[in-house]
């Protein structure tokens, strides 16, 4: 079954007879798009982000004359906006037919063929080495490709008329070298490379927009840092890059490339199509108990790499994992965290949003260590499973630590040694709550075995140095009916790599289909 | 093949094909735990507990992996060469380095601070063409961003020109900042040797003078432009080694084996070793009457317990000679 398999969309970005048709400065620039649906689950988009640009990508399969491949071509009249100009076809085999809707092709019996035409073009263009061999992609046949959830906003268009070869043709012309120098003069670091595409939030000191990469034209998530012209660029954007710039992880978000202007600094992000707190309000009620498996599991890989890197996020909260389509969930927003040395700066108390925040914090302690972040994995963990915050406190620092006391009782100097010498700690606040099981505050742990509860608890608890640590956590038996080769995985490989490992349908799409559509075909919020 | 391949890294230098071995060995480490007992058992929970008496562990759990990730590191970060290119000369740089220490104390910043400053003028020296007259707005760039990285509270700009003698405008050194920012594409991270000193430290129970007297050598060895090649493990262990010859502490069982655990967190070889400690004293033989004496001045203190004065480091390199 090939419907909707991994649809792998690359962008080409040519400089287009420079200084014809330009006025006031802007470049014409042809855009080919071209969308070959599951060339098999063993070639995947990432194979190519790495190893090879788009055009060469392009070329290979055009020079079979026989995949699905399809162009349009776009004239940039200003910054960021375009009009179609073209349509432009190769070859397309007669095997391939378009599939009516817009987003999903499905293609003919030819889909092994085709795989095995871009393979061997591979092969001969030298892009394959580092990879798979055709005979270990076929390995993974059983495979079933994972069910993308949505897809991201772009608009394709579709095929309408054949046309005739032209100069313009891009893949026309079988001598394609001379007429037609990609892109090569676009460079990483430079702001003219990427186009800003549309607005997706606002932070304290960022401003982030969707954008798009002239050079292979990948969509990017642009991070525009103001600058404080006085003092030079903020030192949260020089820790959050190189803290970034030294993490590689398949749950770390990725960081691109930087942008350093006069005026500004952008921070070139992958595109990550929506966020955990997005995620959750298409899907109330709390999320299917399989996925938020496969989600803490991301989540507390991505936490125990960190860690194991003397970082803390100190930040955690539903805006901040990123989701892709596939599920991959990725840590973003480092713009508070850091990594320990010697000298034991106390951090300001303001790091972690309230209702991520653990008691320890809330009383004051500015002792941080790994636990703070454990405990708002433990937070969104049940905010997943329930469909609602955990401790939603409202007004202030005060009413959070009521509702975190409700369930997990109020601390005594024999629970928590210590506990009375924190600076915010009144013993005013024997308001006499018992510890509650988990089960019985929130309802959904009474459905699922014991084990979730367990974890959830073992994350959760009151005194800091007895909260699990993420490394642990992943050895839990809640993971367990994980296959097991999710933890072998190297840092770099997303779990969904193993066979077993995909999303379930969320039970909200099941009974309203048509809210999924919408849903996705919306902007989403925050992604960087 | 696709689950637990070891990556490896690129290695390019040569000479450190031992330093290599090891490596590669700590990254093994890293991705079967099992081999993780192949480190005794004794070292290992010395450096646990060193690591975090001395705060630079945040959770117990991931000691061995912080540990072999600040050894990895380093190769990174290594620079191939002590050449330095062309305008420039061994003096040059450390009179830069010396006014760097100065501005540094003046600020009160802390260790990391520095070491980092260093670090990145000499990664940048490399990498980027500059005149001998923006030479000192290079060197202060380097330090307002390793202030940046490391420090709670931050000088300003005005301040830093002012220390100028307002030789350069706010621009020029904004502009300075965005150049080096570029050259090293933001990557800012570096394993200080202070840390390594203070780990090894702790585990051979070295006494507080011992501490102070290899800090100072530490702090000697960032003016010695033939020192930036060498890994900061290999300083800092070179630096407590001389110190412990300097100050003779009262020699017992225990402390021997303290020592012995305590000489495993070295990278390289015994000759590298006996390198930098003959270039560490050389310098301390003669920072008394050199012109650059920022460091020298630091450590006569009665908080630095007078360690630059001591007696025995005017014949270092000699007890050197005797040893090896």
């Amino acid at each position: 079954m090939w419907t909707a398999g991994s649809v792998c969309v690359a962008y080409l970005g040519k400089r287009w007879h420079q200084g014809r048709g330009q006025a006031g400065g802007g470049s014409v620039m042809l855009w080919a798009m071209f969308c070959w649906e599951s060339l098999g689950p063993g070639i995947h988009v990432d194979d190519f982000r790495y190893h090879s640009t788009p055009s060469e990508v392009l070329w290979s399969l055009c020079l079979n004359g026989q995949c699905c491949c399809y162009c349009c071509c776009e004239l940039q009249v200003g910054q960021g906006e375009f009009s179609q100009v073209h349509n432009l076809l190769p070859d397309v085999s007669d095997a391939v037919r378009f599939h009516s809707c817009s987003h999903h092709w499905i293609l003919s019996d030819s889909m092994q063929n085709l795989r095995h035409a871009a393979t061997e073009a591979f092969q001969r263009l030298g892009l394959k080495q580092r990879h798979m061999g055709y005979q270990e992609l076929g390995e993974l046949d059983g495979v079933e490709t994972p069910q993308p959830q949505w897809f991201h906003t772009l608009q394709v268009r579709r095929l309408r008329a054949q046309r005739g070869r032209s100069n313009s043709d891009p893949l026309g012309g079988k001598n394609f070298q001379p007429e037609f120098q990609w892109n090569t003069g676009l460079q990483f670091g430079t702001a003219n490379s990427y186009l800003n595409l549309e607005k997706l939030g606002e932070g304290a000191y960022a401003t982030v927009y969707k954008g798009i990469s002239r050079i292979n034209g990948h969509l990017v998530a642009l991070k525009v840092i103001r600058m404080k012209t006085e003092e030079g660029v903020p030192f949260t954007a020089i820790r959050e890059a190189s803290l970034l710039k030294g993490l590689k992880h398949a749950n770390i978000v990725l960081l691109h490339d930087i942008i350093h202007t006069r005026e500004s600094l952008t921070f070139v992000f992958e595109y990550v199509q929506t966020d955990l707190a997005q995620y959750m309000i298409q899907h109330p009620g709390g999320l299917h108990p399989w996925n938020v498996r496969i989600f803490m599991f991301q989540l507390l890989r991505g936490l125990s790499y960190i860690h194991s890197r003397r970082i803390l996020h100190r930040d955690l909260k539903p805006q901040n994992l990123l989701i892709s389509y596939l599920g991959e969930l990725k840590l973003a927003d480092f713009g508070l965290a850091r990594s320990k040395s010697i000298p034991c700066q106390t951090y300001s108390a303001e790091v972690v949003t309230l209702w991520y925040r653990p008691p320890d914090v809330l009383l004051g302690s500015t002792d941080y260590s790994t636990a703070l972040d454990i405990w708002g994995a433990g937070c969104i963990f049940i905010e997943m499973l329930q469909g609602v915050p955990a401790f939603p406190g409202v007004a202030d620092v005060f009413e959070q630590l009521v509702k975190i006391w409700r369930v997990l009782g109020v601390p005594t100097e024999e629970s928590w040694p210590g506990v009375s010498e924190l600076p915010n700690y009144k013993a005013e606040w024997f308001l006499h709550c018992k510890p509650q099981q988990f089960r019985d505050v929130w309802k959904r742990f009474a459905q699922l075995p014991y084990k979730t509860e367990d974890l959830a608890q073992q994350m959760l608890t009151m005194i800091p140095k007895e909260r699990i640590s993420a490394q642990d956590a992943l050895h839990h038996p809640y993971f367990n009916t994980l296959p097991l080769p999710v933890m072998q995985l190297r840092d770099t490989v997303s779990v969904f790599k193993v066979p077993g490992v995909r999303l379930e349908t969320e039970v909200n799409d099941i009974f309203s289909p048509n809210r999924r559509m919408k849903s996705f075909l919306m902007p989403q919020g925050k992604c960087w | 093949m696709e689950f637990a391949q070891q990556s490896r890294s690129v290695v390019p230098a040569v000479e450190h094909y031992e330093e290599e071995a090891v490596l590669n060995h700590l990254h093994g480490l890293q991705l079967a735990p099992a081999l993780r007992d192949l480190v005794p058992e004794l070292v290992r929970r010395e450096i646990e507990v060193a690591m975090s008496k001395l705060g630079l562990l945040y959770d117990r759990t991931y000691t061995w992996d912080i540990f072999s990730d600040m050894m990895r590191s380093q190769q990174h970060l290594a620079l191939s060469s002590s050449e330095l290119p062309k305008p420039f000369t061994e003096t040059t740089r450390a009179i830069l380095v010396d006014w760097l220490i100065q501005v540094h104390e003046a600020f009160n910043f802390s260790e990391e601070t520095l070491y980092l400053a260093v670090h990145l003028l000499n990664r940048v020296l490399r990498q980027i063409k500059i005149s001998i007259s923006s030479l000192q707005l290079l060197g202060v760039v380097c330090l307002f961003l390793a202030a940046k990285k490391e420090e709670c509270l931050l000088p300003e700009v005005s301040e830093l020109c002012y220390l100028m003698a307002n030789t350069y405008s706010k621009k020029q050194l904004l502009r300075m900042e965005r150049r080096v920012l570029c050259t090293l594409k933001f990557d800012l991270s570096h394993t200080p040797p202070i840390h390594f000193l203070l780990l090894s430290a702790y585990i051979a129970r070295c006494g507080e003078k011992v501490i102070c007297m290899a800090r100072y050598l530490l702090e000697l060895s960032l003016l010695e432009t033939k020192c930036v090649c060498f890994f900061p493990v290999q300083l800092a262990a070179a630096a407590l080694r001389l110190a412990r010859h300097l100050i003779q502490e009262p020699n017992t069982p225990e402390s021997e084996a303290a020592w012995c655990i305590a000489s495993t967190v070295y990278l390289g070889s015994e000759a590298t070793l006996f390198t930098i400690m003959h270039i560490m004293a050389a310098a301390a033989a003669r920072a008394h009457n050199q012109e650059t004496r920022a460091t020298f001045i630091k450590f006569s203190t009665k908080e630095t317990l007078y360690v630059s004065l001591h007696p025995a480091l005017k014949s270092a390199p000699r007890l050197l000679s005797r040893y090896t």
